[in-house]
């Protein structure tokens, strides 16, 4: 029974995970850059969150879809000012670059909201509702039905809008897609804006459950990418189901193991499949030696 | 005796009467910093720089060497000198596991691979509270000594004498990429940054020299961590951070990678800019970040480099 | 009695769904000049990657002097004598040309890791005999004047003959090369098909890939078409001129594909 409750809370875990992945992993995937600051906006998700809701007293709906905005809006400028110009640089440049820059936004982060971790208290009651013995916390559940929205949110716009057709047309193949007429820009910074969205709307489901502090960025961008690699590079379902593995993996570690080790799971996960897989559960393998 | 081996020389023996001139503790203190951050940047310079793998976990052989060497003092009560030796021993196999593991890998797959081993390098040591005592760390790590029978006791517990440790290991390991890098060894090393391919069909193994470059990489990089530690006498997990290996990346590319003083001169670059930036208060960590950003973009190819062509243009107008 | 130095039996190569190379079997002798031509995307830089080990899932067998050599990395095929050059220059671009050439010659230096850190005699000695190879096929491509210029800075011309030089260093048995003449004028590519020429009388079996149809009539003993990954001809160059298959599958294929 404990075994279904820890896998419970897994799933709800793995629901933020899955979006935080989902961006990332369309980032990654349509643009490829590698993003180290991408764990930099689910920390901005929460701090505008906590800054909304905690702070101004907003509503707290609105304040997610503010947070969402504001963090989108962070993103496209980001995309614009600095992505772009790095567009014909080595991947070791832009790694280094983004990685410079999580580094600048945490410790702004940290200069605006201070260092001191802060806590976003739940609008929910704060009991559990109880079904066959197993609990479920009305913040949480309100974090899998949101979650699972957006993801379905996210896969209609990839598969029924024009842009989202675009968005996949890029993916698949860059030139082709540019030869067709599609402009690349517009659909890079679409696809990052929307990246970043996801990356905060799980800042924004997760801060109230988690404390929030300037560095969760770290280790929301380091499961995202191990997300995202054992997922499979641009993969929509990937991401989702490692996602939700990681989620259920790390609750279910946790639980039985210890959970001072939790945070290990991922990147044990994430070496593992690094040996045996590296293209991930979703990515195809390729012919060359 | 052309101009960089004269550069190097007068380096070389600014070092060794550095002490003489240097009294004061604090520039002391900053030296032999210096000179452990050397060690690392000359390993990463041999992966990065002729190979041209950029790896953001340095830190885990760092780490790994400084809690080895420590723990084998600490527990079996043996010289310190065996220790540091089984630091290089056990780095080394740590590099050969992840060469092992990440042969196929190349680029962000590689760093991200580099990046998760020492996160998971951290947690082990912040978990392991009966091996590692956690997040209180080790502490009195002793300096080595060596007992010269009648003349007495050598101890390198003062900083002068340590120092001199640091400056010989230094030296060494310098001398060391020095005559691999003039080899068929560096050649093969450099060919892989290169072109691999074109490597690879004209009979050259990369991937045994990434194994072999990755060991030696990373044994030297466990001697430095090995001499932090007995330095410092005290250790945590923090000697896995993720600042430590981006500090060494950005000592290498500084610097100048691919050459052979440019981990030099990164090391007293990086080593010291943390200190100044100190002035910034709480800013400081970002405005290195803008540094870091500014010379990843702007001087990949090393401050020195584009010091000295701002230099020529000068002297031509 | 010729002797065969290469031997393709069954290849098959396939990328997904896409069959690049179809059950293709053909042998090449020692000495011979041989030319594998077809219309672009017809597999022959496939058959490249197939024979130097570059690809993991190939089907068919590949007996090289006798020798099954399919399952093979690169550097193993480099060992056996089988070098290649690229289609897409392929150089060393931050070194000097003769730094280039030197690291081609690399399965010749013998040295061990305590050899290159002691730096002892051997390791001199290695070195020396190095760069007198070096040099030697300096003069045998005609670059001995620019030694010391970087390699990404010299002309395309002479960075497809440096392509050969390196590829020379390795003291190949058999050398494929991939479009030698790709991207040359008509003096260049004469100065190339001479270069062929001496290769061959230093002993060198050479299979190469083109598109120049002058110099493909002009230097091959023998000429394999391919197209869409089959074999669809093989013989000399008379033979080849006159097959009605052939050229049906050149002039199905937008002309300016043929330079001839």
């Amino acid at each position: 029974m404990i075994f279904v409750q820890y896998v419970i809370n897994g799933i709800v875990i793995g629901g933020a995970y899955a979006l935080i992945g989902i961006g990332l992993t369309m980032v990654f995937g349509i643009m490829r850059v590698v993003n180290f600051a991408h764990g930099e906006m689910y920390m901005l998700g929460a701090y505008f969150l906590f800054t909304f809701f905690t702070k101004m007293g907003v509503n707290f709906y609105l304040s997610m879809l503010l947070a969402i905005a504001a963090v989108m809006g962070v993103g496209g400028i980001y995309e614009k000012a600095i992505l772009k110009p790095l567009r014909r640089r080595s991947i070791e440049t832009v790694m280094l670059s983004m990685i410079g820059f999580s580094l600048f936004i945490q410790n702004i982060a940290m200069l605006i909201w201070t260092p001191v971790p802060e806590s976003i208290t739940s609008p929910f009651p704060l009991t559990a509702y109880t079904l066959g013995g197993l609990y479920f916390l009305p913040q949480r559940i309100m974090v899998i039905f949101v979650a699972l929205f957006l993801v379905l949110l996210t896969h209609l716009l990839l598969k029924k809008t024009k842009i989202g057709k675009a968005m996949r047309a890029t993916f698949q193949d860059l030139e082709a897609a540019s030869l067709m007429g599609i402009k690349i820009d517009r659909i890079y910074s679409f696809t990052f804006v929307i990246g970043v969205g996801l990356a905060a709307s799980a800042g924004t489901l997760l801060g109230p459950i988690f404390t929030v502090h300037p560095y969760i960025g770290n280790l929301a961008n380091l499961k995202a990418f191990a997300i995202v690699i054992i997922g499979g590079l641009g993969s929509f379902t990937g991401a989702i189901t490692a996602g939700f593995l990681l989620g259920v993996f790390e609750s279910l570690g946790a639980g039985y193991v210890s959970s001072g080790y939790q945070d290990a799971i991922g990147f044990i996960l994430l070496i593992i499949i690094l040996i045996y897989r590296p293209t991930g559960l979703f990515g195809k393998v390729g012919q060359r030696r | 005796m052309n101009r960089d081996r004269i550069i190097t020389l007068l380096f070389l023996l600014g070092s060794l009467i550095y002490p003489i001139l240097m009294r004061d503790p604090y520039y002391m203190h900053m030296a032999i910093l210096i000179g452990i951050y050397a060690l690392l940047a000359i390993s990463l310079n041999l992966l990065l720089g002729y190979t041209g793998q950029l790896s953001l976990g340095h830190a885990a052989f760092f780490g790994v060497g400084a809690y080895v060497s420590s723990l084998f003092y600490l527990n079996l009560k043996i010289p310190v000198w065996i220790g540091m030796v089984m630091a290089l021993i056990a780095s080394g196999i740590l590099g050969y596991i992840v060469a092992k593991l990440a042969f196929k890998l190349r680029g962000a797959y590689f760093v991200i691979m580099t990046i998760g081993i020492t996160e998971v390098l951290k947690l082990v040591g912040l978990n392991w509270v009966d091996l590692t005592k956690g997040p209180m760390g080790l502490t009195d790590i002793g300096a080595p000594t060596i007992h010269l029978g009648g003349l007495g006791t050598l101890d390198f517990g003062d900083k002068i004498p340590y120092y001199y440790l640091v400056v010989s290991l230094v030296v060494l390991c310098f001398y060391l990429q020095y005559r691999l890098v003039s080899s068929s060894y560096g050649r093969a090393f450099i060919s892989i940054r290169e072109n691999e391919d074109l490597a690879e069909s004209v009979g050259i193994n990369c991937y045994k020299y990434l194994v072999i470059v990755v060991m030696v990489s990373a044994s030297i990089a466990g001697v430095a961590g090995s001499l932090y530690a007995h330095y410092v006498s005290f250790i945590d997990p923090g000697v896995f951070a993720f600042f430590i290996s981006v500090n060494v990346v950005m000592m290498v590319i500084g610097g100048g990678q691919g050459t052979l003083m440019g981990p030099i001169i990164g090391a007293i670059l990086f080593t010291l800019i943390p200190e100044w930036l100190r002035v910034f208060g709480d800013a400081r960590m970002a405005v290195y970040a803008v540094i870091v950003i500014v010379i990843v973009i702007f001087m990949p190819r090393g401050i020195l480099f584009y010091v000295t062509q701002l230099l020529n243009l000068r002297k031509k107008t | 009695m010729k002797k065969e130095i290469l031997n393709i039996q069954h290849l098959t190569v396939q990328f997904g769904g896409l069959t690049a190379v179809n059950d293709v079997s053909f042998s090449i002798f020692r000495n011979e000049i041989v030319s594998l031509i077809g219309p672009n995307g017809a597999g022959k830089t496939t058959i490249f990657n197939a024979i130097t080990g570059f690809l993991k899932r190939i089907s068919g067998m590949i007996q090289f002097e006798g020798e099954e050599v399919s399952h093979l990395k690169p550097h193993q095929i480099a060992e056996q004598g089988t070098v290649r050059t690229f289609q897409i220059t392929s150089l060393f671009p931050n070194l000097s040309v003769l730094d280039n050439i030197r690291t081609g010659h690399h399965m010749e230096e013998k040295e061990t890791f305590l050899d290159a850190i002691f730096n002892t005699k051997r390791k001199k000695r290695i070195e020396e005999e190095t760069l007198a190879r070096a040099d030697q096929i300096l003069k045998f491509i005609g670059l001995e004047g620019k030694r010391e210029v970087i390699a990404n800075n010299l002309p395309y011309g002479e960075q497809r003959l440096l392509e050969i030089g390196i590829a020379l260093a390795a003291r190949p048995k058999l050398l494929l090369l991939d479009e030698p003449s790709a991207g040359l004028n008509d003096t260049e590519t004469q100065m190339m098909k001479g270069l062929i020429k001496r290769m061959r009388d230093l002993e060198i079996t050479i299979l190469l890939v083109e598109h120049d149809m002058k110099l493909v009539m002009g230097i091959s003993d023998r000429i394999l078409v391919l197209n869409f990954g089959k074999k669809i001809a093989s013989g000399t160059p008379d033979e080849i001129r006159s097959n009605p298959e052939v050229i049906r599958a050149y002039l199905g294929e937008r002309r300016r594909d043929v330079r001839s």
